[in-house]
């Protein structure tokens, strides 16, 4: 048997070689596939956590009130059972802590303030002036311990560096009495909200109303020192952080995962390690969650990936089936030889399995090494490599298996194909001959029921990630795409039957013959839906590419809200505006405006277990230029923008060097406390604040508490009154009169600033009744500002009276745009009112427009608005503080975004980056890659498979060609009928294939794409059908078809001048 | 070719010192050694003997399908052992016809469409083809079948549609290869008798290839081929 096989073989060399290729790129592609979906699925993990902030793989130890004696020992505990979590990942270990509050001791005000030491401050924070402070032991002359002090909190108790600061009694029970001084070496600020969660301010350095749960006062810190010094100050510890950061040069799936798991009864042991030495212990991380989410995200590139594969399996299976249809044809006179001989069925299928074993053998030894360099390769172009995927060739136990499974389907479809059925008996053949045409026709409603099928269960995916891969969603796109080819070829004979129709009107005879041998012979199904197929998935595959890619662009878009954010961490003071804004001119940028992004505290909200909905805010006369993000259909940021914008802008009053005169008619010694509002060149707008002076009737130069930048104007004016307890006789409602002359440096505010519009308010139950502003302006760069007042001195007394003046009507609603989603969960729509709270104050809003998303909140309940309107009802309702988080930027120039990342200002995001991210990132791109591996294979599918078709035409048709070169037919004409006939029964399946791989991309490619975490992707994906690229994955089909079959035309035409002509009939 | 009428009785085929060897080494075939002949115009010749006397290569080379080793052929006053192989497609366009032992039609082809490849070829207008091609399928006697294809056929209806074929460019020259070879007797003796009729009718110069001894009594000539060499 072997050796008639091998005979065999060696007299039907092309043949067998033929089909070994065929068998062995199908084995090879799939290999590929292989190692796509393990090693490099593996090593994108690896990128993955690799690629994820420290703080999203940090594991940290929290225990809560301990004595400052043990904070050494059990900090060694802690830090030791971490070392165990990250075993294998080589952590660093940092540690930070944090005394219990301690009263202040300020002639700034009261208030509380803590110390914290230990190495795990600095990581996460960067000095301002100064520097850290030093061990005691290089104390300076003082003698005092060195603190460095947060910018905030220096801010608002007038520290610098070498002024002192002084803390007292500490809060709660057992605290220290004794006082401590430190003298400041230096500020520093959070550089990123991670790292400080355990802080009692989360690193923000002041909080007005911080409670402990003893009391509530205003708070600073954390006040650093060194170590020692802390024990030293007996202050209790209130907390002890032990952080450790794995080494992620270290990680592998195997060693993150184990990390992650050992996470799992970590707080018990170390509980129980530490005993009562510490009230309360928690080892947290969001290892697991970054694992989890990695994971996910793997799953959901997976699933696209696995389309592409699927896809490609299929059509490697229709090839091995052509394959082995055609060596059964090429078999036939030869089996029927052997049958007549004697050959049983038994031996027929031995002969066959035979064979196929000794091709898939064959096969495979050429498809592993294949597969694995072919990987390589495709691991360094420009995609994978640059998102670190750049593997060495390798034979992973996958692609053997892979491989060898692939190449062995051949033997069964060689055993199917190679049992004569021509001995049947004729009632088994006509039983056969009606199950074909019924099967046919099954085949054609099964199709058509499987399509319809595999949309509707994409189109019923849920919106949410479930974490997990949807078979029958990752098989409805093979499967409709196979079945609409099914019926979708059927046209083609159609076709060319019309075009033989034609035929006999022409007089000459290639071209007519070439259609009429076309539409007329019978045609191999397999090769029919291989070749449409093949063109289909091609297309198909650049189609879903494009159609992936212009979504993840498109959240990329949604996500970043504009081409360049920063956000910073947390919202910025007074002092910050000024670098902010010099740091945004630098950026120069086609536009840019302050954001306020932060979560909002909605009165209607019924959000529950979900986000909290967010309140983004910004310049909307540039929302057009600024923001990104595809809206609904038919809208326009600008337009969004327009709707949202305040009108005209506030002018105010030119600000600067202020004199202030008061009178009260009163004996009592009332006094004010001036507060400007002052808008800087920008727009933005901060409170300037001057020491109280007293209503005496003499004029006060006012000494603002911060240097305000040339050009400012005086937007609103706060003046808080304030007055002792009055004796008998002296209460009852006085009238009080406040002039201030303001000498601004800019031009005098004109219009509205001069005089006109503006507004005073003073609050319903307040001692201060009966405002009233006048603004003038007598000279250039000059503006006098009056205030009158009815004060009720016996309440004023209690807490006192804020007489509220501005240069601009209160809104009565700020005009919002709210996301899709917010209005569905609090039931409103366009004119609806809502009530929301900014930070401490009240905002009436209203819907003027509710879209898709708002940007930079993709899909969560958001709101946008303008930063004008919403400060001025800010200002409005008595919240005088910035409302600044961060800044957007569009087109910025190049080098921006790493100018502005060196600032250290917060985190800086492009849409560029995403982008890549979304398309690039080790977990991401593997789906492009996958996807246009389909494309490449399904193009070598379709040449391999029309040069084995091509292959046996040729030697099934080897004597029809002599016949007629005998005729007369010139060698060109016999090339070109042979080409012609070629092209005829080619180019109405690569028309149905691409029409086929169109019609799949328009309706399915949107429901196949998902975001990089599973979900329905935000906003929704659309089609995108690639013109060039489909040409160019068209053109290179035909042209390597045309290759093909000429190269083979071209031989069979040199065989007809020879042995055919010579040999005649 | 000649553009020259070329009358009864004078040389329509002259073949000189043809000799065709196969194979090389130390067994070479030597299937024609030096074979002169002569073949007149409007003349039927039989050429007989046994199987691998050389028959189908002597036909061959004289309808152009192969080259000789040594000697010359010519065909109607041209030389085809000198023709290139565009000349020899021309020659087998507009000289020569072949009839095969196993009718070589294009089996997606209908009888009709068969009978007009080699008008197809000569580029003939369809309204004059198709004239041609119904009054040769009145000839052989396949005007009904037209239609169909050649699968359809019994075996002679198939070979009586490659004569029509064969006619249909209006040869000078018939090469017909055992043209009973594949048929039984009866179907045979018609096929033969219309071969005979055509060649009369259409006044054409045919050279038969047979073992069948009806069709040697219907030739005007019959030429012995043996061991390479050719006798009357």
């Amino acid at each position: 048997m072997l050796t008639l096989l091998l005979r065999r073989a060696r007299a039907q060399w092309g043949l067998a070689l033929s089909v070994t290729a065929l068998v062995a790129l199908a084995a090879t592609l799939l290999g590929v596939c292989a190692l796509l979906l393990g090693p490099t699925q593996d090593l994108a993990f690896t990128r993955g956590v690799q690629r994820s902030d420290p703080q999203e793989l940090a594991v940290d130890a929290f225990l809560v009130d301990l004595a400052a004696d043990d904070a050494d020992g059990v900090g060694d505990v802690a830090a030791g059972q971490l070392r165990d979590v990250l075993r294998g990942l080589d952590p660093s270990v940092s540690a930070v802590v944090t005394s219990r509050m301690r009263e202040l001791e300020s002639p700034a005000g009261a208030g509380l303030a803590y110390l914290a030491a230990g190495d795990g401050i600095a990581p996460h924070a960067q000095i301002v002036s100064g520097r850290w402070p030093e061990p005691p032991g290089s104390l300076p002359e003082s003698g005092l311990a060195e603190t460095a002090v947060p910018v905030a909190a220096a801010e608002r108790l007038g520290l610098a560096v070498g002024t002192r600061v002084t803390l007292g009694r500490a809060t709660g029970i057992g605290g220290s009495v004794e006082p401590v001084s430190l003298v400041v070496v230096g500020t520093y600020r959070a550089s990123s909200p991670s790292g400080w969660d355990a802080d009692p301010l989360r690193g923000a350095g002041y909080q007005a109303d911080y409670s402990d749960g003893s009391q509530q006062a205003a708070a600073y810190g954390p006040l650093v020192v060194e170590e020692g010094a802390l024990v030293t100050s007996g202050s209790p510890v209130s907390s002890l952080r032990v952080e450790a950061e794995p080494d992620v040069a270290l990680a592998t799936p195997a060693t993150v995962r184990a990390a992650a798991a050992r996470l799992d009864g970590a707080t018990t042991l170390l509980d129980t390690e530490v005993g009562d030495r510490v009230r309360i212990t928690r080892i947290a991380s969001q290892l697991p969650a970054t694992v989890e989410r990695i994971e996910g995200q793997q799953t959901a590139g997976r699933a696209t990936v696995l389309v592409a594969v699927l896809l490609g399996a299929a059509l490697s299976l229709a090839a091995l089936v052509l394959a082995g249809r055609l060596v059964a044809s090429a078999r036939d006179e030869e089996r029927v030889l052997l049958v007549a001989l004697g050959t049983s069925p038994q031996q027929q299928v031995a002969a066959a399995a035979g064979e196929g074993a000794l091709l898939a053998v064959a096969a495979a030894v050429v498809a592993v090494p294949a597969a694995s360099f072919l990987h390589a390769a495709v691991t360094r172009t420009g995609a994978l490599s640059a998102a670190g995927l750049r593997q060495a060739p390798a034979a992973s136990p996958g692609l053997v298996a892979v491989a060898v499974l692939t190449a062995a389907a051949v033997v069964p479809v060689l055993v199917a194909t190679g049992v004569d059925t021509r001995t049947s008996s004729v009632a088994t053949r006509r039983r056969w001959a009606l199950a074909r045409a019924g099967a046919d026709l099954v085949l054609l409603a099964v199709a058509a029921g499987v399509a319809v099928l595999g949309w509707w269960q994409l189109r019923s995916q849920p919106e949410a990630a479930t974490g997990r891969t949807d078979l029958v969603a990752t098989l409805a796109p093979a499967l409709c795409l196979g079945a609409v080819t099914v019926v979708a070829v059927r046209v083609a004979p159609l076709a060319l039957h019309l075009g033989a129709r034609l035929a006999p009107r022409s007089r000459s005879l290639v071209g007519p013959l070439a259609i009429q041998q076309a539409a007329r012979r019978a045609h191999p199904g397999t090769a029919v839906l291989l070749v449409a197929a093949s063109v289909a998935a091609a297309t198909f595959g650049m189609g879903l590419r494009a159609t992936w890619e212009r979504s993840q662009a498109d959240q990329a878009d949604l996500r970043t809200g504009s081409d360049l954010t920063l956000t910073l961490p947390g919202p910025a003071d007074t002092s910050e505006l000024a670098t902010l804004e010099s740091a945004a001119a630098r950026v120069r940028a086609a536009a840019a405006s302050a954001v306020v992004d932060r979560p909002l505290a909605l009165g209607r909200y019924v959000g529950g277990a979900g986000p909290a909905p967010r309140l983004v805010a910004l310049d909307t006369t540039v929302a057009g230029a600024l923001l990104r993000g595809r809206g609904a259909p038919g809208t326009t940021w600008a337009g969004i923008g327009e709707a949202l914008s305040p009108g005209s802008a506030v002018t105010g009053a030119a600000f600067g060097d202020a004199v202030l005169l008061g009178r009260a008619d009163t004996p009592l010694a009332l006094t004010v406390t001036p507060t400007a509002v002052v808008q800087d060149a920008h727009g933005l707008r901060h409170p300037v604040g001057a020491t109280a002076v007293a209503l005496d009737g003499r004029p006060h130069v006012l000494d603002w508490d911060a240097p305000v930048a040339a050009g400012s104007s005086l937007v609103a004016l706060s003046l808080r009154l304030d007055g002792p307890s009055p004796d008998t006789g002296q209460a009852g409602v006085v009238p009080v009169r406040i002039r201030i002359g303001l000498r601004g440096s800019g031009p005098l505010a004109a219009g509205r600033g001069a005089g006109d519009g503006w507004h005073v308010e003073t609050a319903r139950d307040s001692p201060v009744q009966d405002a009233r502003v006048a603004v003038s302006a007598p000279a250039t760069g000059r503006a006098l500002v009056a205030v009158g007042a009815d004060v009720d001195v016996t309440y004023l007394s209690y807490g006192g009276g804020t007489v509220l003046a501005t240069a601009f009507d209160p809104p009565d609603a700020v005009p919002v745009a709210v996301s899709s989603s917010l209005a569905s969960s609090v039931g409103t729509r366009v004119g609806g009112e809502l009530a929301a709270v900014v930070g401490t104050a009240a905002v009436p809003l209203r819907v003027v427009a509710v879209v898709p998303s708002v940007p930079s909140a993709p899909g969560a309940p958001a709101l946008l608005a303008d930063t004008d309107t919403l400060s001025r009802a800010l200002v409005a309702g008595g919240a005088l503080d910035p409302v600044v988080d961060g800044w957007w930027f569009a087109d910025p120039a190049a080098g921006a975004p790493a100018a502005l990342r060196d600032l250290d200002l917060g985190t800086v995001r492009t849409r560029a980056a995403v982008t890549a991210d979304l398309t690039r990132g080790p977990l991401q791109v593997t789906v492009p890659t996958a996807l246009t591996l389909l494309s490449a294979a399904s193009i070598a599918l379709l040449w391999a498979g029309t040069a084995i078709v091509t292959g046996s035409d040729r030697r099934r048709r080897a004597a029809e060609l002599t016949r007629l070169r005998a005729l007369g037919l010139s060698r060109r004409g016999a090339r070109w009928l042979l080409l012609g006939e070629q092209a005829a029964f080619l180019a109405p399946l690569v028309v149905v294939g691409a029409a086929v791989g169109a019609l799949v991309t328009l309706v399915l490619g949107p429901l196949v794409v998902r975001s990089d975490l599973g979900a329905a992707p935000v906003p929704r994906a659309l089609a995108t059908w690639p013109w060039a690229q489909e040409l160019l994955v068209l053109g290179v089909a035909v042209a390597g078809v045309a290759l093909v079959t000429w190269v083979l035309t071209a031989r069979q035409v040199h065989g007809s001048d020879t042995a055919g002509l010579r040999v005649g009939d | 070719m000649s553009d020259t009428f070329r009358r009864p009785h004078d040389p329509m085929v002259v073949v000189r010192g043809l000799t065709r060897t196969y194979g090389t080494g130390p067994a070479p075939v030597h299937a024609l050694r030096a074979v002169d002949l002569e073949v007149r115009a409007g003349e039927l010749v039989a050429v007989v003997g046994r199987s691998g006397s050389g028959k189908t290569t002597l036909l061959n080379l004289v309808g152009g399908l192969d080259r000789p080793d040594a000697g010359t052929v010519e065909v109607d006053g041209t030389e085809v052992t000198a023709l290139d192989d565009d000349g020899r497609s021309r020659l087998r366009r507009d000289t020569v016809a072949f009839v095969f032992q196993t009718f070589g039609l294009m089996p997606a082809l209908t009888a009709a469409e068969n009978v007009g490849v080699p008008l197809r070829l000569r580029r003939t207008p369809a309204a004059a083809r198709e004239e041609r091609v119904a009054l040769l399928l009145d000839l052989v006697g396949l005007r009904d079948h037209a239609d169909q294809r050649p699968g359809e056929l019994s075996g002679g209806q198939q070979q009586r549609v490659a004569i029509a074929r064969a006619l249909a460019g209006s040869p000078r020259l018939l090469i017909a290869d055992e043209p009973t070879g594949q048929l039984d007797a009866e179907t045979g003796l018609a096929v033969m008798a219309l071969l005979r009729a055509v060649v009369e009718s259409e006044g054409v110069t045919a050279i038969v290839a047979t073992h069948d001894p009806v069709m040697m009594s219907l030739a005007d000539r019959v030429l012995t081929i043996a061991d390479g060499r050719v006798g009357e």
